[in-house]
């Protein structure tokens, strides 16, 4: 063979470039956290302090609490995961980064979608799904870029000097294939404009989507490419080895098997079917097993290593980071027990678990990796050490305040929530509990202040230690030999380890999905492909194993079992619910279909993200039921789109608002929310009386809503805005006789609309239940 | 197709055939992880301290 040696130089400046977009908009994502922290303490924050009248509508939580998010995971986490995993890639494969061309259109591309987020949101552009507000062009722009960050990883994966694939880069697979499967089912739409879409999944098949996205945006956004980056970079801080390769692999398969399945458990106690909150509530638990293994996995890294904890700051922050990973994968499936999820869910413990994950964890490990990578990248050393433990002190009692105050704050909200008297009545009033929790949500600011202080703190010290300094690329002297798989692609997915539990799980699908005789069929096929798979197993171990190792070798076939494992949960989650014909699978309640105007003041309610502090939900809870009234069944948000059952009630559920109280009452409230609710802290939303309702685009919205299935009747244009125009003029005149004087064309009249009509059924019977037919199913078991 | 997502016996049986699934595949990738050669670990888990530091002044790529 002819071995040909070459010096390769990496292309570090993508990994330079990465980290600095890091550091600047870690800074705008934790200020832009703070700045709601302080709001939900004042409300006057919401722009009346900065001279905005009542507040300015670009400032309220509702448009800024996305901003945060978004912020925090795709600009901050997302930048820092692409800087990691350029660096790691390019060492563990030996070879450069595929094309500089690809990796220039990914970095200035995704600095150009978070600029589009940063102007949108805070206009109120958004789709209302958590994590995924985005409007659908940039949405379009996502997957555009992502395509392209995958195109030049699978390239460079095929270009590789090395023939083995490093766990780590199990990792970064797992993630560039489920984000993408992720991010497309959850984003799909039909635009009504160049600025508005409806999710083509509405009510609960909705929710289900949501949270099978959003719960794994945390999987593998959030949790396996900075455990990838944990896999590369602790090793090389602690210069040893990962402790236990083994445990590497088991952690890394069952994470993926099993993390996919957890979504529902943030829909327990809801209309959501009942097997598939037992399904999410198990598969959590299960969760257990892979994280914790992969946290003592990282931390016995450090053996031998943990002295330099003291000195080193890299080796402080991963240490630090993947504990608060242990940490909040340990509550998390407590939190997922329908029992403890009774009390923690829309409260601001579930707050609390998540920055321990966010700030603790992505974090820290970002704050390891700067540190680390710094000094390489420039040829330099840190400027200031001390101001590294200075961040790390401050970032430490941050989280710790945060995370304290909001299980103070959660725990006494749920329980006070829970108290009933001995005469059956609730013990307190919403605005009680919001009042009592009020000092801990001016803690929680003080801690994510401290945090954001540390992070400044390392931004001025990498710049201190940086300028100046020439960037310098790392280079590698390799024998460049063409890595021939030892299998081709056909061979390895034809093979009798895919192929017969395939087979077999295709049988078990077939029995589960046809009637009758087939179905009987479908099941004999699984059982009869399990006793094969069993037996071949056996008799061909070697063979088997032989495939495994020539697997690890061949990352095409690899990432399309990865791929099987991360999507099989989801469909056996989403298309039942999906593919059910949903009218008819109601229980006794079909929701009434809005009017116009109600449509329009929906999309209001969706576009000032009302969902960030209100959920429509009432859970099958007796406090919940006393509180907020008869529990929500699946009929009644059938026809949302998009759902708004919400995660977070720092007001109250809103799902039987309709008729509750007169349009009077809704008008002032929304103007001024403390002349009637003292204590409120909700903004004023009084802009909504000076902006014009947009009557022109009703009907293109309408027109979706039927192509959706909502069962609107044949209306011309006029015949919408007709409508809209006579109920407004009708909610106005009403106003009117309370003295009050609204401009019938305004989206404050629409909004209130939409609240009157929340909660509005109608009763049906369902179909008559005939053996072996599709029945309807229910949220009880 | 649904028949069985509203029969009680699903609610119960569902999860434990996950679990079970689960607990199968958990099971095999143990016993491979376990068989594995200790020559193929140690180079498996060596493969991110193997890259030779050296630098270069960055240049017009």
């Amino acid at each position: 063979m002819n071995l040909n040696k070459t010096t390769i130089e990496f292309d570090d400046r993508s990994v330079r470039r990465f980290l600095i977009a890091t550091l600047l908009w870690g800074v705008i994502a934790l200020l832009v956290g703070v700045i709601i922290a302080f709001q939900l303490h004042r409300w006057q924050l919401n722009g009346k302090e900065f001279g905005g009248g009542e507040g300015l509508a670009w400032l309220t939580f509702g448009r800024l609490r996305p901003l945060h998010t978004n912020a925090a995971i795709f600009a901050f986490v997302g930048n820092m995961m692409f800087a990691g995993i350029y660096y790691s890639t390019q060492r563990l494969c030996k070879c450069r980064m595929a094309s500089d061309l690809l990796s220039g259109i990914h970095f200035w591309g995704w600095q150009a979608i978070i600029v589009c987020a940063a102007v949108t949101l805070p206009l109120g552009l958004t789709r209302g799904k958590e994590y995924a507000e985005l409007i659908w062009p940039i949405n379009v722009l996502v997957a555009l870029i992502w395509v392209v960050f995958a195109i030049n990883f699978f390239l460079t994966l095929k270009r590789r000097n090395e023939p083995s694939l490093y766990v780590a880069l199990w990792f970064y697979i797992a993630t560039i294939i489920t984000v993408a499967m992720l991010y497309i089912v959850n984003h799909l739409s039909i635009p009504t404009s160049w600025i508005h879409s409806y999710p083509i999944f509405g009510g609960v098949q909705d929710a289900l989507v949501q949270w099978w996205y959003g719960h794994n945006a945390v999987a593998f956004f959030l949790t396996t490419p900075i455990l990838g980056i944990m896999y590369y970079f602790m090793p090389k801080a602690a210069e040893r080895p990962v402790y236990s390769y083994r445990l590497s692999i088991v952690h890394f398969w069952s994470l993926v098997f099993i993390y996919i399945w957890a979504g529902p458990h943030h829909l327990l106690n809801t209309a959501l079917p009942y097997w598939l909150q037992m399904l999410g509530m198990l598969f959590s638990l299960m969760l257990w097993a892979p994280s914790w293994g992969g946290m003592l996995n990282g931390l016995l890294t450090l053996r031998g290593a943990w002295g330099k904890l003291r000195t080193d700051p890299v080796i402080k922050f991963f240490a630090a980071g993947v504990t608060f990973y242990g940490m909040s994968t340990f509550e998390g499936p407590l939190m997922a027990i329908r029992t403890v999820n009774a009390l923690s869910h829309y409260s601001d413990w579930t707050i609390g678990h998540v920055h321990s994950g966010t700030l603790g964890w992505n974090g820290f490990m970002a704050a390891g990796m700067i540190y680390y990578l710094v000094p390489r990248l420039w040829k330099t050393e840190l400027a200031k050490p001390s101001w590294a433990n200075m961040h790390f002190w401050l970032g430490l009692v941050g989280i710790l305040i945060y995370i304290s105050a909001m299980w103070v704050s959660g725990i006494m909200q749920g329980l006070m929530l829970n108290q009933v008297a001995a005469d059956g009545s609730l013990k307190y009033q919403f605005l009680d509990t919001l009042k009592a929790i009020r000092p801990l949500m001016l803690f929680r600011a003080i801690g994510g202040t401290l945090y954001l202080g540390g992070f400044i703190l390392m931004v001025v010290n990498v710049w201190l230690s940086v300028r100046k300094k020439a960037p310098v690329n790392g280079t590698i002297e390799v024998v460049v030999a063409p890595i021939n798989p030892k299998s081709s692609f056909w061979k390895m997915i034809f093979a009798e380890p895919v192929l017969f539990p395939v087979f077999a799980i295709t049988g078990y699908c077939l029995w589960f999905l046809l009637p009758g005789v087939y179905a009987w069929a479908g099941l004999v096929l699984g059982v009869d492909m399990t006793w094969r798979t069993i037996w071949l197993f056996i008799r061909h171990k070697e063979k088997w194993s032989a495939w495994y190792d020539s697997l690890l070798e061949n990352w095409a076939p690899f990432s399309i079992l990865v791929f099987v494992a991360a999507a099989a949960g989801g469909m056996v989650q989403i298309i039942p619910t999906v593919m059910m014909n949903h009218a008819k699978n109601v229980e006794d309640r079909l929701q009434t279909v809005y009017t116009p105007l109600e449509l329009m003041g929906r999309d209001v309610y969706v576009s000032e993200g009302c969902y960030n502090c209100h959920s429509q939900q009432i859970r099958m809870l007796v406090p919940d039921v006393l509180r907020y009234g008869d529990y929500s069944r699946l009929g009644e948000s059938i026809f949302d789109y998009p759902h708004q059952w919400g995660s977070k009630r720092t007001g109250p559920d809103l799902a039987r608002e309709g008729g509750k109280r007169n349009n009077t009452w809704q008008f002032q409230h929304l103007m001024d929310p403390r002349a009637l609710s003292a204590g409120s802290n909700m903004p004023s939303y009084h802009f909504l009386n000076d902006t014009e309702a947009d009557l022109k685009t009703l009907p293109a919205r309408i027109a979706v809503q039927q192509t959706l299935g909502v069962p609107y009747p044949p209306m011309t244009d006029d015949v919408i805005r007709q409508k809209a125009i006579e109920q407004s003029v009708a909610i106005a005149q009403e106003l009117k006789t309370n003295g009050l004087y609204v401009d019938p064309n305004r989206q404050i009249v629409a909004l209130i609309a939409y609240l009157q009509k929340l909660g509005k059924f109608d009763e049906v019977t369902p179909p008559e239940h005939i053996p072996g037919t599709p029945v309807p199913i229910t949220a009880q078991p | 197709m649904f028949k069985r997502l509203s029969f009680e016996t699903w609610d119960g049986w569902t999860p434990m055939v996950g679990f079970a699934l689960t607990a199968v595949a958990f099971t095999i990738i143990v016993i491979r992880a376990l068989r594995m050669k200790k020559g193929e670990i140690q180079h498996m888990a060596n493969l991110p301290l193997e890259e030779t530091p050296t630098t270069t002044e960055e240049h017009g790529h």
